[in-house]
């Protein structure tokens, strides 16, 4: 997967090649709005990162001219985020938008997902090592031990499952297992993984929700 | 303002003094100098009548017009030592019998009034001889008794010395009223300045008073009546100016102490780290560590900007109707294990609908709970209650715990206010958690109140009203 990255700030744009690359990506970074045009009409990307504040041409003018031969998905990094900007930005032909500072696990989540193919895939059964989810019955096995969730616990679960391999940071998963859209001073995310992992981790041997510290958490088989 | 119009109020209203003075000068100029024509005319008019009545006598007592013609020194003499009177006899067929001055040039026909009648007005004429010589004059018939021969009798009066009066006259009521007016100008703006003085001191308090000082306000004891109004109105703009200068100071100087903690933090730990070589695991504390001030930081920022754009409504607001029991029960999930851990119980209890935008009213619910938690003591539960009212919703959260004192109160929804200055731990919260609440109250049009109920819980109220009011 080939990622076009503009960003004129030497530090943003060195330590997100560095850390997209580290997440498998290729990436290719060049520092300016004429640049980025030049590279996102001539060469081949996946995905294009674009600033919007940029020497040159800024991030608008750089997809009002990119759209209008390529569809190729656009991702904005912006650290102004008034409503109007936003829309103007999707109105332009923006796929997403993100607000610095954000966390790189949003980064890269928001990045899979628009790379993704079309919906994920609903499967009834998901398996990872040893644990089974029964999607539509809402059951978890572990060892063919039945294991009792809360319906939140249940939801966390399924999403980071859903998301294997994924890091997900916690104003995510906030968002997606209780609907709540903001940052709170609260550790309730933690707490919740913890109570989580008492669960499904502690009897057993090989955990199977993982720490990423400073970013927040992951599912995966690590055997 | 009108593009005629001066702008200055001074000099309009001198201007306009000028004005009126010069247009009650003329016009009683006018009449002065229109009387005194009257006067001087009927003056005239009476002499002129004499000469005639004494002429038309002695043209009555003359044997004939030969002897008229032969001996005119009665006639002479009655125009001597009159100067500006000319007297000239004509015959019936207009021959001259008689000329007291030749050189003031002949007189145009004029019309004759009967010999039994006295000249009326209209057969006096203002007129001027061929010398050029302005004359007031009338004719008549006079008939020699004897003969019965008609004469006519032209007296013409020199009235050049009232037209010079007259015109002397005109000269000065101008030049009285021009002076008059240009006076009133003078004086006017003089005494307009002096009357707004009271303007000017009051301009000149207003210089004196900058944004550090903005609570000195006008002094309304010495302003005039008329100006009270102003002044009161001035003073009150510059209340709220400096209350909310005062907040917003204090606001700057929280912010820079909040952020100056978070970032001493950063810079410190991890100059330390660099001084010497260290472990893999001790970068990755130091890291992680890092990471944590990094997210404080941006959560303040997101919710200073959340503020700064609540207060210029510029947070988009779509409310929906929501289901009271729906929104609480998804609060307390969301806080079950943070409450479990510190030993405390959510209670819901109430139903019904809600007219909110859910993301705000989550947030704000949140915040609130939060701060609950946080103060409630193990084994206590803390109540969120739906209440349905005439014309809206209120949601009550509840808890028992450490009494908000009555000086805090006032002040407890102000950014960065803790109840407790000690306690400036960043780590747990910003204090805007409750500034935010007030905001959101009041995009949505409602309030939030603290209270106090019977059974000692301190209480949160959210009135959120209905759709339509």
């Amino acid at each position: 997967m080939r990622i076009l990255l503009v960003e004129d700030e030497p530090k943003a744009g060195e330590y997100l090649r560095k850390g997209l690359t580290e997440s498998g990506y290729v990436v290719d970074w060049v520092r300016t709005g004429t640049d980025g045009l030049h590279y996102a009409t001539t060469e081949d990307y996946n995905l294009i990162v674009l600033d919007v504040m940029l020497p040159g041409l800024d991030g608008w003018q750089v997809i009002h001219e990119l759209r209008k031969s390529h569809s190729t998905p656009v991702l904005f990094l912006t650290a102004r985020d008034e409503v109007d900007d936003r829309i103007k930005g999707l109105e332009l032909g923006a796929d997403d938008y993100l607000v610095k500072p954000f966390a790189f696990a949003e980064l890269v989540a928001r990045i899979r997902t628009l790379l993704r193919r079309g919906p994920i895939r609903e499967s009834d059964t998901l398996q990872i090592a040893n644990m089974e989810i029964d999607v539509m019955k809402r059951r978890v096995t572990r060892n063919g031990e039945r294991i009792d969730l809360t319906t939140k616990e249940f939801s966390l679960l399924y999403l980071m499952a859903k998301r294997q391999h994924e890091v997900l940071s916690r104003s995510l998963i906030a968002s997606q297992v209780w609907d709540m859209n903001f940052d709170s001073d609260t550790n309730v995310v933690d707490v919740a993984i913890r109570r989580l992992r008492i669960k499904i981790d502690e009897p057993y041997a090989q955990p199977l929700i993982h720490t990423v510290r400073g970013m927040g958490y992951v599912l995966e088989d690590r055997a | 303002m009108k593009p005629w119009a001066p702008r200055s109020l001074t000099v309009r209203l001198a201007l306009l003094f000028a004005l009126a003075t010069l247009l009650t000068f003329t016009l009683v100029g006018s009449y002065l100098y229109y009387s005194l024509a009257r006067q001087l005319e009927s003056h005239d008019d009476q002499e002129l009548l004499g000469k005639i009545t004494l002429m038309q006598h002695l043209v009555g007592k003359a044997g004939s017009v030969q002897a008229i013609r032969n001996d005119p020194h009665p006639f002479m003499d009655a125009a001597l030592g009159h100067n500006d009177l000319l007297l000239i006899l004509r015959t019936a067929d207009g021959a001259p019998l008689l000329d007291t001055q030749p050189a003031a040039g002949n007189l145009p026909l004029l019309p004759l009034t009967a010999v039994d009648q006295t000249p009326d007005r209209k057969s006096r004429q203002n007129l001027r001889t061929s010398a050029g010589m302005p004359v007031r004059a009338t004719a008549l018939w006079g008939r020699i008794d004897r003969t019965g021969e008609q004469v006519q009798i032209i007296v013409a009066h020199n009235v050049s010395d009232s037209l010079a009066m007259l015109d002397s006259y005109r000269q000065q009521i101008l030049g009285a009223a021009l002076s008059g007016a240009l006076l009133a100008a003078l004086l006017g703006y003089v005494l307009v300045r002096r009357g707004l003085r009271p303007t000017r001191l009051i301009a000149q308090q207003a210089h004196s008073i900058t944004a550090q000082r903005l609570d000195l306000g006008l002094d309304v004891a010495s302003a005039p009546d008329e100006l009270q109004q102003l002044v009161l109105a001035f003073n009150g703009m510059l209340d709220r100016l400096h209350e909310s200068f005062q907040r917003l100071s204090q606001f700057s100087a929280d912010l820079a102490h909040d952020l100056r903690t978070p970032i001493n933090n950063l810079m410190v730990q991890t100059q330390v780290a660099l001084a010497q070589p260290r472990s893999t695991e001790e970068y990755q504390g130091l890291l992680v560590s890092n990471v944590e001030e990094y997210e404080r930081l941006a959560r303040m920022l997101d919710n200073m900007l959340f503020l700064a754009r609540a207060d210029n409504a510029h947070v988009a607001v779509t409310r929906e109707q929501l289901d009271c029991s729906q929104e609480l029960q998804r609060i307390a999930d969301y806080f079950e294990g943070v409450a479990e851990d510190s030993g405390v119980r959510l209670v819901i209890s109430g139903s019904g609908n809600l007219y909110a935008d859910p993301m705000l009213l989550r947030r704000a619910i949140g915040n609130l709970v939060a701060n609950a938690i946080r103060y409630t003591p193990a084994g206590q539960a803390i109540r969120l209650e739906a209440q349905q009212q005439a014309q809206g919703s209120s949601i009550l959260i509840s808890n028992p715990g450490p009494q908000i004192t009555e000086a805090a109160i006032p002040r407890l929804f102000d950014r960065f206010y803790r109840a407790d200055p000690a306690r400036s731990d960043s780590a747990s919260s910003a204090g805007l958690g409750l500034a935010i609440v007030q905001s959101i109250m009041k995009l949505h049009g409602g309030q939030v109140e603290l209270s106090r109920s019977a059974d000692q819980q301190t209480v949160f109220t959210l009135y959120f009203p209905n759709q339509g009011t």
